[in-house]
């Protein structure tokens, strides 16, 4: 009864449930193990079942990390794992871009990112933007197209436009796709109203150029906010109006989410009582402190928006507790708040939040901004009312920590997905 | 001449005994390729989702035939099940998987093959992890080893293979 065909593993069990176990790193190193398996890794259904199942290793979501080297006009991308059961986490540089300016990098969709010119850097008639998806599990990169820049409202017969790029996931057609906001510069405080147009680019469907749509904005917006995508669409905090600007990638138009009662009370701009004015409950004396407060409240990244598993949630802060509401039901706009206490050497003013692939649990980087370059970064666990420290190994050996200084950009999950070639 | 496997307390000896436990429910699975009798209660037999299905169908007679698999992977798997139905905890449960892996590669597929085609989930998703950790980290020949896989790229493919992600080698 023994044959001499030495008995092999049944292939759709070693893709559907082994290799699915495998981090992003393991899975590439399978392409020259087979022949077939070379395609069967790019094969959209197994590709699917691997960022599934990341979000369910421990080691299956690491923290994006950034820096730029101003000396050598290089950008440096550098992961994390965020794997609970290591004490202090390898840091592992994934990838050097070679580039004039600084760039932007907005937060991750299905764990790629998108890398892009900053909008609000000098402007200049010709100026050409790099934009880059960018997928760390693969280390690939896709250099977009340039986005023909547009003329400007307020100046016609130039082209002195700004656009500002953002990152989503079309659910219905499910392709990524690229969203260009030209902004007229002349256009006073920088606000995109009324009618605007929209450069987008899918990344699926074998188009190597961006259509331009225009579409209506129905609340003005700064558009150098950052964009966070869940459920097919694009969400941004506008915080003097106390609502969320959505865009939907598939019908591509926009819409307006309210923002729960009680939701940014003290730390919003916005007139909640109706009354005309800001800054409710206060007394409405338009001395100097008032204006630096509403300067410093504009700038700032409170209260802000970030993804928590597959949800939008808004975090804010006030002396005592960390609160967090999370959209539970995206359909009929019902918010769900949870709060914690903080440590009282957390100078949040100083702290840039941002999401990650757990519900209720999100990431901080203490001392954004403060020209620290090793980055402090802690996880708060929302539910349990808790935070770690994440640990680094390696301090960064290949970067000159004393002249840049690296900074958080987000928690993504492993994706093997490849980047088309354009 | 049928071998009847009893798989149970080891006080009871003998088939009454077995009849006269009313409160506890007893299956017979029958490996059709091997013709070997496993007696196994319904609590265990049902971590098969196939053979809980049966059951609920209510086609499940007095003895039910189970194909595809061997005697000794049965025998196992039965073993498998029902420590995982009597403990619960899972410190204890974590150190018993560790200890029941220790196989060959060529067991291990046996069941892991046997656990997909039962649809029995703990077994399955435990085999699993096993052969993932077992691949982890190691070059393409000796995954091709483990995996019994044969080597059908040529030298240049590979060549270039290696060149496209020399990073997943690294480090």
């Amino acid at each position: 009864m023994g044959s001499k065909k030495e008995k092999q593993l049944p292939e759709d069990v070693l893709f559907s449930d082994i290799f699915t176990k495998l981090s992003a790193k393991s899975v590439l190193a399978l392409k020259p193990v087979k022949k077939s398996w070379y395609s069967s890794i790019k094969n959209p259904e197994f590709v699917d079942r691997f960022l599934a199942n990341s979000f369910n290793r421990p080691d299956g979501t690491s923290l994006l990390l950034t820096t730029h080297d101003q000396a050598s006009g290089q950008q440096y991308f550098i992961s994390s794992t965020t794997d609970e059961r290591l004490d202090s986490r390898p840091v592992c540089l994934l990838s050097v871009l070679e580039t004039g300016a600084e760039l932007s990098v907005s937060q991750n969709v299905n764990g790629m990112f998108l890398v892009h010119t900053r909008p609000h850097e000098t402007f200049y008639r010709d100026r050409v933007d790099d934009v880059y998806v960018f997928n760390p599990s693969t280390r690939e990169y896709l250099s977009l197209p340039p986005l023909p820049n547009r003329a400007s409202k307020t100046w016609p017969g130039s082209n002195m436009n700004m656009i500002s790029y953002f990152f989503g996931f079309d659910v219905g057609s499910k392709d990524y796709k690229v969203v260009g906001v030209c902004c007229d510069v002349g256009a006073p405080g920088l606000r995109v109203e009324g009618e605007v147009e929209l450069g987008i680019f899918g990344l699926a469907g074998g188009l190597k150029a961006w259509r331009v749509v225009n579409v209506d904005v129905p609340v003005s917006f700064n558009p150098c906010t950052p964009g966070i995508c869940v459920n097919g669409a694009i969400h941004w905090l506008v915080k003097d109006k106390r609502v969320i600007l959505a865009f939907d990638l598939g019908l591509e138009r926009f819409r307006v989410i309210k923002l729960g009662d009680g939701i940014g009370i003290d730390t919003l701009l916005g007139d909640a009582d109706g009354d005309g004015y800001g800054n409710d409950g206060e007394e409405e004396e338009e001395d100097d402190d008032d204006r630096e407060d509403e300067f410093e409240e504009e700038t700032s990244v409170w209260p802000c928006l970030i993804q928590v598993g597959s949800y939008l949630a808004v975090l804010e802060y006030d002396d005592v507790e960390l609160r967090m509401w999370v959209l539970k039901d995206y359909q009929n706009e019902q918010w769900v708040m949870e709060s914690m206490d903080y440590p009282y050497d957390w100078n949040l003013m100083h702290a840039l939040p941002c999401g990650s692939s757990h519900t209720s649990e999100f990431f901080l980087c203490l001392n954004h901004n403060t020209g620290s370059s090793i980055p402090k970064i802690v996880c708060c666990d929302m539910e349990r009312s808790t935070y770690r420290r994440i640990n680094f190994v390696e301090q960064f050996e290949k970067i000159d920590s004393s002249t840049v200084s690296v900074s958080l950009v987000g928690c993504y999950p492993e994706n093997i997905m490849p980047l088309p070639k354009i | 001449m049928k071998k009847l496997k009893f798989i149970g307390n080891p006080l009871l000896q003998s088939r009454e005994k077995i009849n006269m436990s009313s409160d506890k429910k007893w299956l017979t699975l029958k490996t059709t390729e091997d013709n070997e009798e496993f007696v196994v209660e319904e609590s265990v037999a049902i971590m098969s989702n196939v053979i809980k299905n049966m059951v609920e169908d209510g086609c499940a007679s007095s003895v039910i035939p189970v194909p595809r698999v061997k005697g000794n992977a049965m025998g196992k798997i039965i073993e498998f099940c029902k420590k995982h139905t009597e403990e619960s905890d899972e410190k204890v449960l974590k150190e018993f998987d560790a200890e029941f892996l220790n196989l060959g590669p060529d067991a291990l597929y046996d069941l892991m093959v046997s656990a997909n085609f039962l649809e029995i989930k703990v077994l399955l998703d435990s085999v699993t992890t096993k052969v993932a950790d077992m691949i982890k980290g190691k070059s393409s020949e000796e995954i091709r080893n483990i995996l019994k896989i044969e080597n059908d790229l040529s030298a240049e493919e590979i060549e270039e293979s290696r060149r496209e992600n020399c990073w997943t080698r690294q480090e």
